[in-house]
């Protein structure tokens, strides 16, 4: 595995982390995607450490962390802002993961049209004219189909509770 | 409440599943950046190469469209005009206008008679005096230019002179053909202008 290979497994494997970082300092998704993005070039740029470090997801993290500051620092000018403390928080732990998981455990059990409803619409953010073209029905049809996805799952919800 | 918090619960898992479609999104153009940026850093390794290759392959361009010499000539060539058979012994053939074609092509001799100047007109009395003679003019060359055509130059065997007849200001002037130091020349004497590029642009101002 060349050096660029090793570097986008680092990213990937790191990803999700930096993002949550960037949101619980930025709280805007948007805007702490572009955190990432920039953190993303300056690990770039410093490759060869971020190689040989010893806690890769430290590193990354530590990078995002000075990228959401600088735009924190331009975003309340007037304002000092406590830099040591923004570099040493941490985000709470995130169970988003945790409930895509059991999401993705009761999508599977659904017929399979309910299911791709239901992955196109969230997962894939497909507007009702892409799906209803791709998956050859009309639109009155995947309304019809995506409202009985939905009580689907909350029947599946009200099982397990 | 017990339906809230399934609603919350339902909104939630359906939020989770929309935010990994969105992180999987966002991933996608990380990887794309990371191409982009191992790209450029593989072409600014590369340019001082391309640059080579282009300079080169301009040059060799330039070097191909580039008309030869001979080429030059006959095109310039073809521009002359034909001076009188009688004159034409005296003159080459082949224009002159590039110093290959030129030194290749031999050198016309001067003629094998040679006017006689009398002793009258070239004697002179050195008085000691540090002073330069006055030229002496040629008769012949005084006498009005011929009405037949006139090389207007002719090759002179040594090099310490180049001058031309230029046929306007004879006409005009009537005076005879002189070199660069104002000596006048027997008009059998034909100069020619050592420099080819003048002589070129010379005969192609008398010609015009």
């Amino acid at each position: 595995m060349n050096n660029t290979e090793r570097f986008k497994h680092i990213i990937l494997q790191h990803q999700p982390s930096m993002q949550r970082m960037a949101e619980y300092l930025l709280h805007d998704e948007t805007i702490a995607e572009d955190a990432v993005q920039d953190a993303l070039v300056d690990l770039w740029k410093q490759r060869d450490d971020l190689l040989k470090a010893n806690n890769s997801e430290a590193y990354c993290i530590l990078l995002v962390k000075r990228r959401c500051i600088d735009i924190l620092r331009k975003r309340h000018s007037e304002q000092p802002l406590d830099e040591q403390s923004l570099i040493e928080t941490e985000p709470p732990p995130d169970d988003r993961e945790a409930r895509y998981q059991q999401a993705m455990r009761m999508v599977a059990k659904m017929p399979e049209m309910q299911r791709k409803v239901i992955l196109m619409k969230y997962e894939q953010a497909k507007t009702t004219q892409e799906i209803s073209k791709e998956l050859g029905i009309s639109t009155t049809n995947l309304y019809t189909t995506l409202s009985r996805a939905i009580s689907n799952l909350r029947k599946m919800m009200s099982h397990e509770e | 409440m017990k339906n809230k918090n399934t609603e919350q619960q339902l909104e939630q898992m359906l939020e989770s599943i929309a935010a990994h479609g969105r992180n999987v999104r966002r991933q996608e153009r990380l990887m794309e950046q990371i191409d982009r940026m191992a790209a450029a850093k593989k072409r600014r390794r590369l340019w001082p190469y391309w640059t080579a290759v282009a300079a080169a392959a301009s040059v060799a361009l330039v070097l191909l469209w580039q008309p030869s010499d001979q080429e030059y000539a006959a095109e310039e060539g073809s521009k002359r005009v034909e001076l009188p058979d009688d004159k034409k012994s005296i003159v080459p053939e082949e224009p002159i206008y590039t110093a290959s074609a030129a030194i290749q092509k031999s050198i016309p001799t001067f003629p094998e008679e040679i006017p006689e100047v009398s002793a009258e007109e070239t004697a002179f009395e050195f008085s000691g005096h540090e002073e330069a003679p006055e030229p002496v003019c040629d008769e012949k060359a005084t006498e009005q230019p011929h009405e037949t055509e006139v090389p207007h130059v002719v090759e002179i065997k040594t090099n310490s002179l180049v001058a031309y007849s230029n046929k306007k200001e004879r006409s005009k002037q009537k005076a005879p053909i002189k070199d660069l130091l104002g000596n006048p020349l027997p008009e059998s004497n034909y100069l020619l202008a050592i420099n080819f590029k003048t002589a070129g642009r010379l005969i192609q101002s008398d010609l015009e």
